[in-house]
């Protein structure tokens, strides 16, 4: 069991780069390295790949939510000019196994159907082409014959599905993927012996990342060397590519992956298996290229993508003085057809699962279920986002019910700035924070006494102003331990989960950096050429970023989990730390004197406290490549000037048991959104009048990049909590199957403006002190706007407890609460 | 999403076009901007086996101001008539309307014509020509006439014209200097599809309003006017018990609809909301502020 | 399945092309002209990535076929400045963060060019509405809206950038 509360004896860390110190490019609003190519129109996305005789490949999608497939007549559509090869299930089985899964034991996916479908949408039959348009005339010259199944919508009718309705038969009678409990802490007695206990029913319904760019790959098949090139917009292809050539039945040498610039991701594209492996399949059917992109109802429909979904029923206790003590909650979470990450999204969620409050004890019980929908994936905050809706909730429960105020709740149950580092009952530790100072900063900015004057004036005309509070947690930087801890017996429990960087300064000194994992817009050329900047002092314009592909890719975790511009800043500063070795080894020969009498000043090396006596770093770089004979004659002293490091994450401890899961999230960000709504409650439409964000990421590589990251977070936060809804009917049909009905916020959705403040508590942890800062605006602005709507319409007492809150759910609410009040 | 094989053909001129529409009839689709049609495609929603190309026949691309009314060819971009002052002058609602039918750059393309033919229970110009009493003028390769906004829009998707027909034109008859207009929408991205969207027209004579229309869209009915609505109003003072009876006729007469955003209830709901609304602004348009 | 033959001016220069009528602009630029700055988001009108200029007016490419675009004028992102040359537009979107992953970012500025020629000076709520066309999933728009507000101090000389 872990105790909550301030570890006393925290652990050392490793960190090199402290946060303090004076620093010349990092903090800086350094203009993109990226931007240069996207402006112009030449960045490379996965349509820009073209290769010779390269053929296009198309998915016949089940029309059906689950059913057996009969049988599948395709000879008119291989007869059509231009079909190239038309290949089932079975086709693709001969050669090609199941699709990665981490569950354990895992759910097997196919990436053509194999005897039965499971969601709208799975591809059935994939054609290969001599153009798109020719595929998908082809696929309307096939002819499926199904056997229709039950299918099963509801994830509360999953629980107790029987017989045919059931998805996975091989895995028990039912559609329970998963069933745990947890407790974490006394939670029993919290509660026994509670001043109050609040309880509430939420449900977070299922939306997703949506990016603009589909999913795809072009692969291709050398039969002389027998080997796969896949260029996919895809992550973690230095981490688990080897499940791709897992996948094709092919030794992992026997696959390259390349990476391409991602037209967004938002975790959806974290670790994409089956579009690369319907292009390989395609590729190796076919003997030509085959490019296999997604429309966007092949991605709304079978992404393997979509977020949370979940009917949360949670419990605070609390005490006699105000403070929480202990949280229980049920959760159901629905998982669609498949169970790629096993329950990894709740794994997330108890990473911060108190949220920044002291809560002694957590107790939890889990319900994963299969419905015939498209599966899960990574989606923004990974499932955090959910459980600060459900505390945020469960907090202005409880404000509500006990008469309390929100501010003074909330600061009177916050960790204090002095209790870092803090160890909450999961056994995971917090690193640094300063919960009261953001509340601070957000109700300085936002003028909150201000603005509840203005909503006393607007409340005598009739208007519904309301302000909303949320303060919640951004876990940075996952560690590997999150996604088996909670499988039904831990399978493969690996426990790395690095970042890389390879660094090579040429003859004429300049340097090329080279990643091991993609571009999603998350500015990861700037954020490495910043850190190399800032530790050599090279002129940024000397710096360029190459992207390894697996054949030459050292261990890369990549993007996601808000832990990017940590990994990297810690590889790049690791890797400079070989780099200066070497550097000042060559140069004290160059000066002739001690390396240790030396520094590294604007670029240069020199002798300190002699300003004359130095040399540049391109001058070393070129005796370094050219002139070994100039240097004594140590073996361990070669030719060359260039360092890969493989940065580990930077706090990690095994788990202990069932209820205690060690350190795996530890770098702990921290929002407090404050924003102003006006609902129109005759229509039920929410507009803004103002919103404060501010965020703690520690300190920033780039200011630019991360109030880029807060507005598109909390413009994603505001979609979730407004607008978003994959629906599906009772039957499993999707009913928004492309953008006009997936409904994602344009500006007139947004406010004005997004107010920024930051407040910086460093790691310390993490080189100079950085924290994640990517999922925070999306995990923290739908609490925030559920909390303002119900403040805007606290004169009818109308209960947000459900997202998305639509105009027209709204608007039900509404009429219920005026009914109730006699209010016509 | 690519569209299914189909011939084409680019008449250089209307007879040309009523030629070949005669010729293949039904198994063909007029193709003006595309923007409804070209999406349609995309999802192999249909399967014309020809488009006609009638997006450059200059001929019916007008707005001519007569006597009365103006002539609006129905090859004439969203764009352009929302920008015309004969429009803002003589149906201003049309403008009104125009600020939420899809958007700037759709408009560039989309004609009123194949608005109004296409007949999308989310469109806004069939319900604004309905309110207008606009006819429209039909063309075949033999003939041509006239029809009125209420036989023209006969269902969701569906318009009174025969398979060799074509709308040439649309007419709109001015309204009197000084008549009160509104239109109102309720959408949950502004420029999207409507949830619901409502349109009035009246004019004031003498203290009572005169010549009334309601009418709304519902996102899947073919609903326009509300006679009801209407009657409730018609020759009546302009006040607030007069509106509060309109917006009572209107929720309970209008067909309103559920659909994955919002449900009949809120449909007909807000629609009595909007009622209450455009009416009020309508009337200060028309000279007779109402209190509140 | 005829095919027929198009000529169309892209970025200045003319095309002659045989075609299949069914075939969108979009492709028609990605594919048959090889100018692969112009994306494709939804096939459906609906995100405005595909935007491009056709005869001087914004136009979603994916709503378009190639043969509408015969004997015309097209205009894309790779028409606007180099790297070395960026025209007052593209510099505002660098200044001031306009893109993030970039895939949205040439129907951005294609739609923003044509507010510009039309309107050298608009306000921030004419900016904001003309934006309301475009789905951007990266930014939360307002670093979008700042791009094109640097890019008009840019054009008025109010503002010079290394």
């Amino acid at each position: 069991m872990a105790e909550a509360g301030k570890i006393h004896s925290p652990p050392a860390g490793r960190q090199k780069e402290r946060s303090d110190q004076r620093l010349n490019v990092i903090g800086t609003r350094m203009l993109r390295k990226e931007d240069p190519r996207f402006l112009t129109g030449r960045g490379r996305f996965i349509d820009d790949i073209a290769l010779p005789h390269m053929a296009h490949a198309a998915a016949l999608r089940s029309p059906h939510a689950h059913a057996r497939i009969k049988s599948i007549e395709k000879t008119a559509a291989q007869a059509l000019p231009g079909v190239i090869a038309v290949i089932t299930g079975e086709d693709a089985a001969k050669e090609t196994g199941p699709l990665p899964c981490f569950a354990n034991p895992p759910v097997e996916q196919r990436c053509i159907a194999l005897g039965k479908v499971r969601h709208v949408g799975e591809p059935v039959v994939l054609v290969v082409a001599d153009t798109r348009y020719i595929a998908e005339d082809a696929i309307g010259l096939i002819k499926v014959d199904y056997e229709p199944l039950p299918a099963v919508s509801d994830m509360m009718d999953a629980i107790n599905s029987r017989g045919d309705a059931v998805l996975h038969p091989e895995r028990g009678p039912d559609n329970v993927a998963e069933h745990r409990n947890y407790v974490f802490g006394p939670v029993e007695a919290e509660f026994a012996q509670a001043a109050h206990v609040i309880k509430r029913h939420l449900r977070w319904s299922r939306s997703g990342g949506q990016p603009i760019e589909t999913c795809g790959a072009v692969a291709s098949f050398d039969e002389g060397s027998e080997k796969f090139t896949i260029y996919v917009n895809s992550s973690m292809y230095n981490y688990i590519g080897f499940t791709i050539a897992a996948a094709l039945k092919v030794g992992s040498h026997q696959v390259n992956l390349i990476p391409v610039d991602a037209g967004g991701s938002f975790g959806s594209k974290l670790f994409l298996h089956k579009v690369a492996v319907l292009a390989a399949l395609g590729a190796r059917a076919t003997g030509q290229p085959v490019k296999y992109i997604e429309d966007r109802i092949d991605n709304i429909t079978a992404c393997d993508g979509h977020g949370s979904d979940r009917t949360y029923d949670v419990e605070l206790a609390i005490d006699a003085d105000h403070k929480m003590t202990a949280l229980r909650y049920k959760v159901v979470d629905d998982y669609g057809a498949y169970f790629q990450f096993g329950l990894g999204t709740h794994g997330n969620g108890f990473s911060q699962t108190v949220g920044p409050y002291k809560i002694r004890a957590v107790g939890a019980e889990i319900y994963a279920v299969f419905t015939n929908k498209c599966q899960q994936g990574a989606c923004r905050g990974f499932g955090s986002e959910v459980t600060n809706f459900m505390i945020e909730r469960i907090v202005d429960a409880a404000v509500d019910e006990l008469g309390l105020d929100p501010i003074k709740f909330r600061r009177d149950n916050f960790i204090a700035p002095e209790e870092f580092p803090y160890q909450i009952p999961t056994g995971n530790l917090y690193d640094s924070g300063n919960y009261p100072g953001a509340l601070d900063m957000a109700l300085q900015m936002l003028d909150y006494d201000g603005w509840r004057e203005k909503q006393n004036a607007a409340r005598t005309q009739g208007r519904y102003v309301g302000i909303g509070v949320a303060s919640c947690q951004e876990k940075g930087v996952f560690s590997a331990t999150e996604f088996w801890m909670l499988n039904r017996a831990p399978g493969f429990a690996l426990t790395s989960s690095p970042e890389s960087a390879s660094i090579k300064i040429d003859a004429t000194g300049k340097a090329i950096i080279s990643l091991h994992a993609p571009c999603w817009g998350n500015s990861p050329e700037t954020v490495a050429t910043m850190v190399l900047a800032e530790q050599l002092g090279l002129d940024p314009a000397d710096i360029n970023v190459a992207y390894s592909d697996t054949d030459h890719g050292l261990p890369g975790t990549g993007p996601g989990g808000s832990r990017y511009t940590v990994m990297i800043t810690g590889a790049v500063t690791g890797a400079c730390a070989i780099l200066k070795e070497k550097l000042k080894r060559v140069a004290s020969h160059m000066l002739e004197a001690g390396p240790h009498d030396l520094e590294f000043r604007n670029g240069k090396i020199g002798v300190k406290g002699a300003s004359g006596l130095e040399v540049s770093i391109a001058e070393v770089a070129t005796q370094s490549h050219f002139f070994r004979l100039s240097f004594p004659d140590d073996p361990d002293l070669t030719s060359g000037l260039d360092a890969n490091y493989t940065y580990d994450h930077p706090l990690a401890t095994l788990p202990k048991s069932d209820s205690d899961f060690g350190i795996f999230y530890p770098i702990m960000g921290h929002m407090c959104h404050m924003p102003v709504v006006e609902v129109d409650a005759k229509t039920g439409q929410v507009s803004f009048l103002d919103y404060v964000a501010v965020h703690d990421c520690g300190t920033m590589i780039n200011p630019m990049t991360v109030d880029g990251h807060v507005r598109g977070g909390t413009a994603q936060g505001i979609g979730t909590a407004l607008l978003e809804h994959y629906q599906y009917d009772k039957d499993g049909q999707p009913l928004n199957i492309n953008f006009t009905d997936y409904v994602m916020p344009r500006i007139g959705n947004l406010p004005p403006q997004v107010r920024i403040g930051h407040l910086v508590t460093p790691s310390p942890y993490t080189e100079y002190g950085v924290k994640g800062a990517g999922e925070g605006g999306r995990m923290v602005a739908p609490p925030a706007i559920a909390c303002a709507i119900e403040d805007a319409l606290r004169p009818l007492g109308v209960r947000i407890d459900t997202l998305p809150v639509t105009p027209s759910r709204l608007r039900a609410l509404i009429r219920e609460a005026e009914a109730k009040k006699g209010i016509r | 999403m690519k569209p299914p094989v189909f011939e084409y053909e680019r008449p250089p001129n209307l007879r040309a076009a009523l030629d070949a529409l005669s010729k293949h009839g039904g198994k063909a689709k007029l193709l003006a901007g595309g923007h409804s049609l070209i999406p349609q495609l995309n999802l192999r929603q249909l399967s014309p086996g020809r488009l006609i190309d009638v997006g450059r026949l200059t001929e019916l691309q007008y707005i001519i101001e007569e006597y009365g009314q103006l002539r609006i060819g129905a090859l004439t971009t969203h764009n352009t008539i929302l920008r015309s002052p004969a429009v803002a002058a003589g149906c201003p609602i049309m403008v009104e309307a125009y600020a939420h039918v899809a958007n700037h750059s759709i408009r560039n393309r989309g004609t009123l014509g194949g608005n109004l033919c296409h007949n999308d229970p989310a469109f806004e110009m069939p319900l604004v020509v309905s309110l207008l009493g606009a006819s429209m003028v039909a063309r075949s390769a033999r003939s041509t006439r006239t029809i009125t906004a209420e036989r023209f829009f006969k269902a969701p998707f569906a318009t009174d014209l025969a398979a060799d027909e074509m709308l040439v034109e649309v007419r709109v008859p001015k309204l009197p200097a000084g008549h009160g207009y509104c239109f109102l929408e309720v959408s949950q991205r502004y420029g999207d599809r409507a949830l619901i969207a409502g349109g009035c027209l009246l004019t004031i004579r003498y203290g009572n309003c005169r010549d009334v229309r309601i009418g709304f869209r519902d996102a899947v009915h073919n609903a326009f006017r509300i006679p009801a609505a209407e009657a409730a109003l018609e020759g009546k003072p302009a006040t607030a018990a007069a509106i509060d009876a309109a917006a009572e006729a209107v929720a309970k007469n209008i067909t309103a609809a559920a659909d994955l955003h919002a449900d009949e209830a809120y449909r007909r709901d807000v629609a009595a909301t909007l009622t209450q609304r455009m009416l009020r602004i309508a009337c200060g348009r028309a000279g007779q502020a109402i209190a509140a | 399945m005829s095919e027929l033959e198009v000529n169309v001016t892209v970025n200045g220069r003319p095309f002659r092309r045989r075609i299949e009528p069914r075939l969108l602009l979009s492709d028609f630029i990605r594919h048959e002209i090889g100018l692969t700055g112009t994306h494709v988001g939804c096939e459906n009108g609906v995100c405005g990535a595909c935007t491009v200029l056709l005869d001087g007016l914004s136009t979603r490419s994916c709503c378009t076929l190639a043969v509408q675009a015969d004997g015309r004028s097209v205009e894309t992102v790779e028409s606007l400045g180099r790297v070395s040359n960026l025209s007052p537009l593209q510099r505002g979107f660098w200044e001031k963060h306009g893109l993030q992953c970039g895939y949205c970012t040439p129907g951005m500025l294609m739609l923003m060019t044509e507010l510009l020629r039309e309107n050298p000076n608009p306000d921030r709520e004419t900016i904001r509405l003309r934006l309301n066309d475009n789905i951007c999933r990266c930014t939360g728009y307002e670093d979008i809206v700042s791009s094109v507000e640097c890019a008009v101090e840019l054009m008025r000389g109010d503002k010079v950038v290394r």
